[in-house]
């Protein structure tokens, strides 16, 4: 599953950068984070509850920062397992922001997601459509905590 | 031919009543005291090797008897197909039943049995297992580039196996052509789907025997490859037959992971252990190998063949098992022989792939090589103007012809012309409109296919077991008990052996039982697959039948002063030869071999005779003589949606040559069950998969379709013509997997003549249909 | 695998209990009825941590009762049930349910309810579909009483749906439309028992002139997470005589506004096609209905 994700935020790329590379920051916008650590330098373990309807799923994940390039991009890699180890997953991402205007940035986002176990057979085309909201709570979460923090006034 | 009694008659099923009110002997029932319940873990990665693996938390679960993993496991290296012996030179070793290499998504890398399935279950999650991630590869075409992940060592490229056949000379008959036809053919990865799962009940002894009962196709195949993997000598192990199993359909003829592992379970514990596949492990656990076929085919104006040469690439999965002798067989008997062609090549790839192992399905490869054959066959006629029935006339064998596999056997019976004369008229093939031609977006159209070369059986076939063995007794009540491994699979193989024993001892066919059998007592038979069972078991059941007949008339011609010549059956009273009123019951012929020399009678002692004493017994052991060919050709009548690109089937007439029919509404059964599995496969079913990480998309019947009974036509004939196999019993010979070969190609046909455009690619979903009319 | 976490089954005898109940073991617990959405699921290994089932069949909700200004489905109602209903075999304007009730098989026919495949909020189900395009609203009960929730409102993501905590569904309400109103159903499927590749409901109501008074139009089965409303289409539709000039601008705006998901049941391509075809085949259904 692959997931791509282009947005504006209203702050200069370096608030950005700062905020999104700071886990104590970014975790609590990410939809069903619970918790970011980290264990080591570019090295995070996170736990993340998910629930889809009546399917509840909490999965521990390492991720680890691969090539960074402050403050425009930065690959990490992720994987992990439910709790109950009926699911792994895996996944590589990337993230290039851009800078626009002095405080307007673009981010994109892209991200190679592998599900496997008993959420792996749900198939790639309703994961989509549920990343796909996923990721638009996380953008306007985002948006509304660095835009509030770095708005005018 | 003599008149026949039970043979060619639809006698009641003894089967039947117990299967329609629950069916208890079918091995998924069957549980013994203390049993322990087996769950296996099972990799999620396609591609990786076991780094670790730790299980003492799940041993510390309550409930838990026993957990092993790969190291628990004999290293032994065989081939797990039933029909073969395990070291078969023309297959290929590469299989064991636990690995610390991972090379399919659903591989079993541990298991559990305990007190419960639920506990196993649990305790399978408390396993931990480390892997080291290794690159996949999907697709064969791609394995078998230079840089692709390798899969086996000694499997260069991924080939498992690249076996090919020529004849002729096959530049010169391209250049003798006056058309040559191209065309790639892909068929997909699909499953039997058998109602009942893959089961087992393992049970062992402090001696090390072990007792199997399982859910499979052939008794001493499984005896001898469970002794192989758990290298054990073969008289270790007995397997108890099925009394009947809830379907095969091919696709139970390997020892897969369940009877193993159970046996090294119910080692370790003492204890009788069960496992039984989910659906989604069943899913998994067999396939029909796709193959993907390059097709080129010179012919003249008048439609004969001048050359064709023919690519075929199997899909084999992780391991090669089954996929080593599809090939060949998809080669032998799905492309190349069954039509004449005077000059041919055919080069097959069997390739190893991060998918699942294949498995058999009916047809064995067959009906990959008819899609293809028959579809390019019609692409021909279309183009070049041909009566498409004279076309596969005049390229295929007559009767009287040498076989033209089996050296020294000739095609004793073979009617494909009147197949396709009578099939035609049936449906009205001379009504069929040119293609695309009928008006609106609910399109009609007519198509049939053949399929001119099949078996029955698998003599002459490399490696591959044939002979089978029967014993029949006559038991005092004037029944008889048949002994025999010849597993039915649902298709009615335990009618089959009563009628053959009803018939040669003039009884009527309920007084004849199918009775116990493993392999500890009763005779070798080689699995109940490739249309063999009434061919081969019959003739050896029927020697049987003969043997116990003679013993009947030894002891009748002592008790009746006759000569045993002279000596006949009817009704069930032996008689002599032109003395009507002279019959003497079998029951008392019976009755006397079972008694005392003397008896006490109301007058006083009666000496009997010394000669007919005796149980009444024959048993048989034998080779078939030869692998006589069926034939059939098929037609259909589909309508497809041209909005939707639904397909749907209307009519169907399947015209069959199968010998002498042995039991007409079993063989009606037969065409309309198989048509039901070939229609699946010309337009629904397909095993999927996730192409990232191997993971079954496809794994209940949510999501692998099938046709129920509502798209079903409603309109199935079955035409069955007379023919005469002198080699057969009673001239019968095979019959069944043809009714599934073909219909792919036929429907596919049909689709053409419909909508006037080809879908080259199974299953011919609607969406493909929509992009073939250019609608997407 | 087995639901090995449940340690209780409840059956309560009415509404109330049932709220308690949610009340008690929030997320923990499940609401089942005939039970083939939970069996889906848990078959799949994907209910963990459900500890208490609450079976609402027994809480006296599986009434179908006309009103004059509309039609209350119970939730409990079990699809056989909706079959044997006069109301909805003969009123052309429910002729989206009778369509939608038409496909399954006899078992999930004798077992599903129409509770069930609202509060599932399954994107692959057919009666949303239906019930979307007949304007219909889920009846919820919690702890606050009773209230209305537009079928709209209520299908808020894949499985989701707008329920407040200790809310559960117990009636369907699909309100009466005026004069000359008929609806219809299609579903496009593999065989007889199947989840829908693609679906599509149309609600017509015509005025003396036979032009469209009003239209709803909903597409589902793989169209996102929910059913999805084809405004566009209705749009075309509203003020215009239904003919096959305006029935092929509607389908083609309903294909424009979707954007469906591609799995290994058919690709996004194929859906949205299909999105105009059973759009144009349901609104020609729904227009040979009304009087």
């Amino acid at each position: 599953m692959k997931i791509e994700k282009t947005f504006e935020v209203q702050a200069p790329r370096q608030a950005v950068w700062d905020f999104i590379t700071s886990p104590e920051r970014v975790a609590p916008c990410m939809p069903g984070c619970e918790r970011v650590e980290q264990v080591g330098p570019g090295k995070y373990k996170a736990v993340l509850k998910l629930k889809i309807g009546p399917i509840k799923t909490t999965f521990k994940v390492d991720i680890e920062t691969g090539e960074e390039r402050p403050p425009e991009f930065a690959t990490y890699t992720t994987s992990g397992e439910e709790g109950s180890r009926a699911s792994r997953i895996k996944a590589a991402s990337a993230l290039s922001l851009k800078r626009l205007e002095t405080d307007k940035t673009q981010v994109t986002y892209t991200s190679d997601i592998n599900m496997m176990g008993r959420l792996g057979k749900f198939g790639s085309g309703l994961m989509q459509k549920f990343a796909d909201s996923m990721g638009n709570e996380f953008i306007t979460a985002m948006q509304n905590k660095i835009e509030i923090k770095n708005g005018p006034g | 031919m003599t008149q026949l009694n039970v043979v060619g008659k639809s006698v009641v099923r003894p089967d039947a009543y117990d299967k329609v009110t629950g069916g208890k002997h079918y091995p998924v029932n069957y549980s013994l005291p203390g049993m322990l319940h087996g769950k296996l873990l099972r990799s999620p990665y396609p591609h990786a090797k076991i780094v670790a693996i730790d299980t003492s938390e799940a041993e510390k679960l309550p409930g838990v008897k026993a957990v092993i993993t790969h190291a628990d496991v004999p290293q032994n290296v065989f081939t797990p197909v039933y029909f073969v012996p395990a070291h078969a030179k023309s297959m290929v070793q590469d299989f064991v039943v636990m690995s610390d290499r991972v090379r399919w998504a659903g591989q079993p890398v541990a298991a559990v049995a305990a007190t419960s399935a639920d506990v196993a279950e649990a305790a399978l999650q408390l396993i931990d297992v480390e892997y080291e991630e290794l690159q996949p590869v999907f697709d064969p075409e791609e394995a078998m580039k230079e840089g692709a992940p390798q899969l086996h060592d000694n499997a260069p490229n991924n080939i498992a196996k690249a076996p090919s056949f020529s004849f002729g000379d096959l530049e010169a008959g391209f250049a003798e052509a006056d058309h040559i036809f191209e065309g790639v053919y892909q068929t997909q990865r699909v499953h039997t789907c058998y109602m009942e799962p893959r089961v087992c009940v393992v049970d062992s002894e402090t001696d090390g025997r072990i007792t199997v009962h399982s859910s499979m196709q052939h008794g001493f195949g499984l005896r001898e490859k469970m002794a192989v993997a758990l290298g054990i000598p073969e008289s270790k192990v007995n397997v108890v037959k099925p009394t009947y199993i809830g379907g095969g359909f091919g696709g139970k003829l390997d020892v897969g992971h369940i009877e193993p592992v159970a046996a090294l379970l119910s080692l370790e514990t003492g204890r009788p252990v069960r496992i039984e596949h989910t659906r989604g492990e069943d899913f998994i656990a067999t396939t029909r190998n796709p193959i993907k076929v390059y097709l080129k085919t010179g012919v003249k104006n008048d439609g004969a063949y001048t050359a064709r040469y023919i690519k075929s690439i199997l899909d084999a999965g992780a391991h090669a098992t089954h996929g080593a002798e599809v090939i060949m067989v998809h080669g032998l008997y799905g492309t190349f022989f069954p039509w004449k062609c005077p000059n041919q090549t055919w080069e097959g790839f069997s390739v190893y792939t991060n998918n699942i192992i294949g498995g058999g399905y009916r047809g064995y490869g067959a009906p990959q090589g008819c899609f293809a054959v028959e579809s390019q066959n019609d692409e021909i006629c279309e183009k070049l103007g041909l009566d498409p029935i004279e076309f596969r006339s005049g390229n295929t064998h007559k009767e009287g012809d040498p076989h033209p596999v089996l050296q020294g056997h000739t095609l004793n019976s073979y009617r494909l012309d009147d197949c396709l004369k009578k099939g035609a008229e049936r449906i009205g093939f001379d009504r069929r409109a040119p293609a695309n031609s009928s008006e609106g977006a609910k399109k009609r159209g007519i198509g049939f296919a053949c399929h001119p070369l099949w078996v029955s059986g698998c003599l002459g076939f490399p490696d591959i077991y044939e002979h089978s063995g029967a014993t029949v007794k006559l038991n005092r009540d004037g029944t008889a008990d048949v002994v025999s491994s010849c597993i039915d699979l649902g298709s009615g193989q335990i009618t089959m052996l009563t009628q053959v024993v009803a018939e040669e001892l003039g009884l009527a066919s309920e007084a004849v039982r199918v009775v116990y059998a493993d392999t500890d007592t009763a005779p070798f038979d080689a699995p109940t697959h490739a249309s063999r069972a009434t061919y081969s078991a019959g003739l050896a059941t029927k020697a049987a039948a003969v043997e116990t007949r003679n013993r009947l008339f030894k002891a009748a011609s002592a008790v009746m002063e006759a000569n045993p010549g002279d000596l006949y059956l009817e009704d069930g009273k032996v008689l002599v030869k032109g003395a009507p009123d002279s019959g003497v019951p079998i029951t008392e012929i019976t009755a006397r071999a079972e008694s005392a020399f003397v008896q006490m009678t109301e007058e006083g002692p009666r000496l009997t005779t010394i000669e007919e004493k005796g149980t009444i017994i024959g048993s048989a052991s034998q080779a078939p003589p030869s692998n006589p060919s069926p034939v059939a050709a098929q037609f259909v009548e589909v309508e497809v949606d041209t909005d939707t690109g639904e397909v749907k089937v209307l009519h169907v007439v399947h015209a069959a040559d199968a010998g002498r029919v042995f039991h007409p509404k079993a063989a009606e059964g037969q065409v309309e069950g198989g048509f039901q599995q070939g229609m699946g496969y010309a337009l629904m079913e397909h095993l999927q998969f996730d192409q990232d990480t191997g993971a079954c998309l496809s794994s209940d019947f949510l999501d692998y379709k099938i046709p129920t009974s509502m798209e079903m036509p409603p309109k199935i004939e079955s035409i069955f013509v007379e023919s005469n196999e002198p080699t057969g019993p009673y001239g019968a010979k095979s019959m069944s997997e043809l009714c599934l070969i073909i219909p792919a190609a036929a429907i596919a046909n049909a689709v053409y003549n419909a909508i006037g455009v080809r879908v080259t690619e199974l299953p011919i979903t609607p969406e493909r249909v929509l992009r073939a009319l250019g609608k997407l | 695998m087995a639901l090995t976490s449940v340690e209780a089954f409840h059956s309560p005898a009415d509404k109330a209990s049932v709220v308690q109940l949610l009340q008690k073991h929030e997320d923990n617990a499940l609401i089942v009825a005939g039970g083939t959405f939970l069996h889906g699921l848990a078959s799949r290994g994907l209910l963990t941590g459900i500890e208490v089932l609450i079976d609402i069949q027994n809480s006296g909700l599986d009434n179908i009762t006309i009103n004059t200004d509309n039609v209350v489905i119970g939730a409990t109602t079990r699809f056989a049930q909706l079959e044997t209903s006069q109301e909805i075999a003969q009123e052309a304007w429910l002729g989206a349910v009778k369509d939608a009730i038409a496909y399954p098989p006899i078992q999930i026919m004798n077992s599903a309810t129409v509770g069930g495949s609202i509060a599932s909020s399954c994107p692959f189900f057919d009666l949303p579909t239906s019930f979307l395009a007949l304007n219909g609203a889920a009846q919820a009960h919690g702890p606050d009483g009773s209230r209305d929730i537009p079928l709209e409102e209520f299908f808020s993501g894949l499985f989701e749906n707008s329920l407040a905590p200790a809310e559960f569904v117990t009636a369907i309400k699909l309100p009466q439309p005026p004069a000359n109103s008929a609806s219809a159903f299609i579903k496009l499927e593999t065989n007889a028992n199947d989840l829908a590749i693609v679906n599509a409901a149309v609600a017509l109501t015509l005025d003396a002139e036979k032009k469209c008074r009003q239209a709803r139009v909903f597409v589902g089965g793989g169209m996102g997470e929910t059913p999805v409303r084809a405004s566009a289409a209705e749009n075309l539709l509203t003020g215009a005589v239904v003919d096959e000039d305006s029935i092929a601008g509607a389908g083609e705006a309903a294909k424009s506004g979707v954007d469906p998901i591609s799995d290994h049941r058919a690709s996004a391509e194929y859906r949205a096609a299909m999105a105009k075809v059973l759009v144009e085949k349901a609104l020609r259904k729904a227009l040979a209905r009304v009087d």
